[in-house]
């Protein structure tokens, strides 16, 4: 399901972060995706990927490992294996926590006013990939830039209260 | 007058809540600690590369500080106990300054120097970068991935190193005792084994544990302090610094009592 949330000021974007983090603090139900969450500096693309698996025992290291392996090498980035965050760029960055979303098997990626942050020639290519991703989503996002995702198929405007308590059971 | 009272009153008033937040924070630790958090396969994982960093990366510093200390403490120790007719006392000595004082106080001032000023301003690094927020995100509680690891991994490297340091000392002091006086090492190992108590192998625990402890805990609570500003995290390590050295000092002097 590919949703959106309209927000007005960054108040409200923190607000919402916060209560993510809160709903999160029980059970990892949520992937935030937010520049304003980095990566962790000290580690690799790779261990940031496995981390939250790991942390929660879902799965033998070297299986999570491999499967994030997998799924970096189907988004080009074999490369990025072991770069650190301040070696990737924002797109890379964003990527690497949509994989490590993947890995966790969260029901829902959160995105949150990425459009922005997104390099200029990259913004093109990270609304093909909303587009074509399959997974449960919701983009966060100014109510001034949601033009950009009406090319989206299936995009369904959402108030934060009802998604809390219909899609994620809050 | 009342600009003393007041500001008196200001510094006793910090210190207390200071030390109060300090003393939660480090029940907080310890409770971690008796939940087994540290067998979860990702703590485990930061745990040995901890103990990498904190132990095995010094050990080559812990050696050459050590033989040094053996040469120096052991070499005119033995030559003025000698001078003296009391050479039957190198057992006595040995004891009291390397395996109670010396060990356990050099291994926690190279620690301090190499390890907790590190783990001040990573700690402060990830609190300035939002990485700590980034954690609480994934369900991941600082305490058990970032703390935990830390703290047991400074207290094992303490006590390890610094029975490390001991062996080598006295290993070192008994080649130059061997030279100079014509001691057997059994006989040297004798006489320290014959004055070895209780009471000293549990100051050397304490004192090497509670070190590992202070050094690791003291900059971290420190660094959580740090705000939104780069400026903040020179001023975290400044303080984190004076604060462990206080710990230090309180451990060193709790530890004397035994």
């Amino acid at each position: 399901m590919k949703q959106i949330l309209l927000i007005k000021d960054k108040n409200e974007e923190e607000a919402i972060i916060d209560k993510l983090i809160e709903v999160n603090s029980k059970l990892l139900k949520v992937y935030i995706i937010s520049t304003s969450l980095p990566l962790i500096a000290n580690l690799s693309a790779i261990e940031n990927i496995v981390l939250p698996a790991s942390f929660h025992r879902l799965g033998k290291l070297k299986n999570l490992m491999e499967e994030g392996l997998n799924y970096l090498a189907r988004y080009n980035l074999s490369d990025k294996v072991h770069a650190r965050n301040n070696d990737l760029d924002e797109y890379q960055r964003i990527m690497v926590k949509y994989v490590a979303s993947l890995v966790s098997g969260v029901h829902y990626r959160v995105f949150v006013s990425l459009f922005n942050a997104v390099d200029v020639n990259y913004r093109e290519e990270f609304i093909d990939f909303l587009k074509n991703c399959d997974e449960n989503y919701l983009i966060i996002e100014y109510n001034q830039l949601y033009d950009h995702y009406k090319g989206i198929d299936g995009l369904i405007q959402v108030e934060f209260d009802k998604w809390l308590t219909q899609d994620l059971k809050v | 007058m009342y600009n003393f009272i007041f500001k008196t009153g200001k510094i006793f008033v910090n210190a207390f809540t200071s030390l109060k937040d300090y003393l939660h924070f480090c029940f907080i630790i310890i409770a971690k600690f008796l939940s087994f958090h540290i067998l979860n396969p990702a703590v485990f994982l930061v745990t040995l590369r901890q103990v990498y960093f904190t132990g095995v990366q010094i050990i080559w510093i812990i050696i050459f500080i050590a033989i040094v200390f053996g040469l120096v403490i052991v070499g005119f120790l033995g030559k003025f106990l000698f001078s003296i007719g009391a050479y039957d006392q190198i057992g006595k000595i040995l004891v009291l300054t390397i395996i109670r004082e010396l060990a356990p106080l050099v291994t926690a001032i190279l620690l301090s120097f190499r390890s907790a000023t590190a783990i001040g301003a990573e700690i402060s690094m990830m609190k300035l970068n939002n990485e700590i927020k980034t954690l609480r995100s994934l369900g991941i509680n600082e305490y058990d991935y970032l703390f935990l690891p830390r703290v047991f991994s400074g207290m094992v490297c303490s006590f390890s190193l610094a029975v490390f340091f001991a062996f080598i000392a006295v290993i070192v002091g008994y080649f130059l005792l061997s030279f100079k006086l014509n001691m057997r090492f059994d006989y040297i190992i004798m006489l320290i084994f014959n004055e070895l108590n209780f009471r000293d192998i549990f100051c050397f625990i304490y004192k090497t544990l509670f070190f590992g402890f202070a050094l690791v805990t003291i900059p971290i609570y420190t660094s959580m302090g740090v705000g939104k500003y780069t400026t903040d995290i020179p001023i975290s390590l400044l303080k984190g610094m004076m604060r462990l050295f206080y710990g230090l000092t309180f451990v060193e002097f709790t530890g004397a009592l035994i």
